[in-house]
């Protein structure tokens, strides 16, 4: 479904900045249906993964496939959905132009849109906000409603930068929970987080990153040393002995 | 090929955002005030009043077109880079030249209804000055003609955009891509002044005139001076050639413009 191949990035020097090794030969792929948790420290490069997946930079070296095609072809984004760090939309839209947007650039019919927004922003608790503008809403809204837009074509394949940054407890449980219910539907699931709680609780397997290098792929308990082992410390561990 | 469903689904996007922006409600505010201000104007001046009212009128609606284009068209897709608002778009199934176009077509909308707004306007204000006043001072007006000069008009402003998001794309930032469209402004307005001071059989003279090429001589498709005369069209052909040229350029502009951020890394 997904796969690098010796994929290397480097951000070029801008004004002020060095330039930046992000990926230094990344290998790795993901099956379909499974769930993969990226984590690594600020600087690993899961963010740079995350947006080459999405064509919004290109590899300098390497090959990076989805479905079987390159990220540069705009089709295969009908098949995922993609929920950003931080929600940013245009601030003068309402919540269901937005909805209508994202649904009419898959080709959706009015019907379908309308089924689908009904479903997807009455399950996030968005629905009697669906007319207000995306400026009045408040941060966790705009998660949630970030949420919306990916979900809204059913897609295959949802890849989600820190899908919890932003709630509030409440919040938290219902997107963990929601997350498990689109594991159990058969989609697969990549995301990024930095809470190994989050990552533990909803991730079969886990990619390691750590300044730009992959340093485990594979089942959360082969990342343990023995069964008991809390996944923060192994994290730790597999972190310290990089350095 | 661009599927026009995205490209319109961006474009009304755009179009709603910008609509809703109170820096615009503001700025046709200001020009429709600007335009009824006409009627005061019209008594500064004891004779040839149609043609100084026509001419206000007309640089009122320009103004306000390069007032939308330098204060908020220059900043619309620096402001998506920055804010990342561009992330949320290009996750759905749009490409790079799909994303250019659908801004393209959103602030050409909101262009086209600011242009119609004053010009409708600024034919009412033609139309109940010169009902106000003794045929003496104010003769003739024409429609076709007021037409005719509104299109050039809002042609040569679309090509303005055209070039506007070239530039957002060669270049990060709302400030650079200012300066870039008002001195790219600024050459299309002195360079036939300059063309017509040099030998056009000499080097600088051909020089100049593949120059025009890439800087368009707007002044062809400005016809204000037969609003309010009786003069007609001559050379119609020409005219029409004119506005064929122009059109074909904002097309071959619009293109690279669209291949240009094809090539960009949104960091």
């Amino acid at each position: 479904m997904l796969r690098f191949e010796q994929v290397h990035k480097t951000y070029a020097r801008q004004l002020g900045q060095p330039a930046h090794v992000a990926l230094k030969g990344v290998d790795f792929e993901m099956q379909p249906g499974e769930t993969l948790g990226l984590i690594g420290p600020n600087g690993a490069g899961k963010s740079t993964c995350i947006r080459l997946l999405l064509d919004f930079i290109r590899p300098d070296r390497g090959t990076i496939r989805i479905f079987g095609q390159p990220p540069q072809t705009p089709d295969i984004r009908h098949r995922i959905g993609y929920l950003p760090e931080i929600a940013n939309f245009p601030q003068n839209v309402s919540c269901m132009e937005m909805v209508r947007f994202a649904g009419q650039t898959c080709r959706m019919s009015r019907n379908e849109i309308a089924t689908a927004a009904d479903k997807w922003l009455t399950r996030l608790g968005l629905w009697p906000e669906r007319n207000r503008l995306l400026r009045g809403f408040s941060k966790g809204m705009q998660q949630r409603a970030s949420f919306a837009l990916a979900l809204i074509h059913d897609p295959e394949l949802l890849i989600l930068d820190e899908p919890m940054s932003g709630l509030d407890p409440l919040g938290r449980v219902d997107i963990v929970n929601l997350i498990r219910e689109l594991r159990q539907a058969g989609k697969s699931v990549l995301f990024c987080s930095h809470l190994l709680d989050d990552i533990e609780r909803i991730a079969e397997k886990v990619l390691v990153l750590n300044r730009g290098n992959v340093l485990f792929q594979g089942p959360i308990p082969e990342l343990r040393q023995h069964e008991n082992e809390p996944l923060e410390t192994a994290f730790m561990r597999l972190i310290r002995g990089d350095m | 090929m661009p599927a026009w469903h995205r490209v319109s689904a961006l474009g009304r996007i755009i179009f709603l955002d910008g609509l809703r922006r109170h820096a615009l409600v503001g700025l046709v505010l200001l020009s429709l005030a600007a335009e009824v201000s006409g009627f005061l104007f019209m008594d500064f001046f004891g004779r040839d009043i149609g043609r100084a009212s026509s001419d206000f009128l007309f640089s009122v609606i320009w103004a306000g077109g390069l007032m939308f284009l330098f204060f908020h068209a220059v900043q619309v897709i620096s402001w998506d880079e920055e804010r990342k608002v561009i992330y949320t778009i290009l996750s759905r199934p749009l490409s790079r030249a799909e994303y250019v176009l659908g801004v393209f077509t959103g602030l050409l909308a909101l262009l086209i209804g600011l242009q119609l707004l004053l010009g409708t306007a600024g034919y009412a204000t033609l139309l109940v000055i010169k009902h106000s006043l003794a045929t003496f001072y104010f003769q003739h007006l024409s429609l076709a003609h007021y037409l005719l000069t509104w299109a050039g008009l809002a042609v040569m402003q679309t090509a303005l955009l055209a070039v506007i998001m070239l530039f957002s794309g060669m270049v990060r930032g709302g400030f650079p891509v200012l300066l870039l469209s008002v001195a790219y402004y600024g050459i299309c307005a002195g360079l036939p002044v300059v063309r017509d001071s040099v030998d056009a059989h000499s080097a600088a003279g051909y020089l100049l005139q593949i120059l025009t090429a890439l800087f368009p001589d707007f002044s062809r498709l400005d016809f204000k001076d037969m609003v309010v005369s009786n003069l007609s069209v001559t050379h119609g052909m020409q005219v029409w050639m004119n506005f064929g040229l122009v059109l074909l350029y904002i097309g071959i502009v619009t293109g690279f413009a669209s291949r240009i951020y094809a090539r960009r890394d949104l960091q």
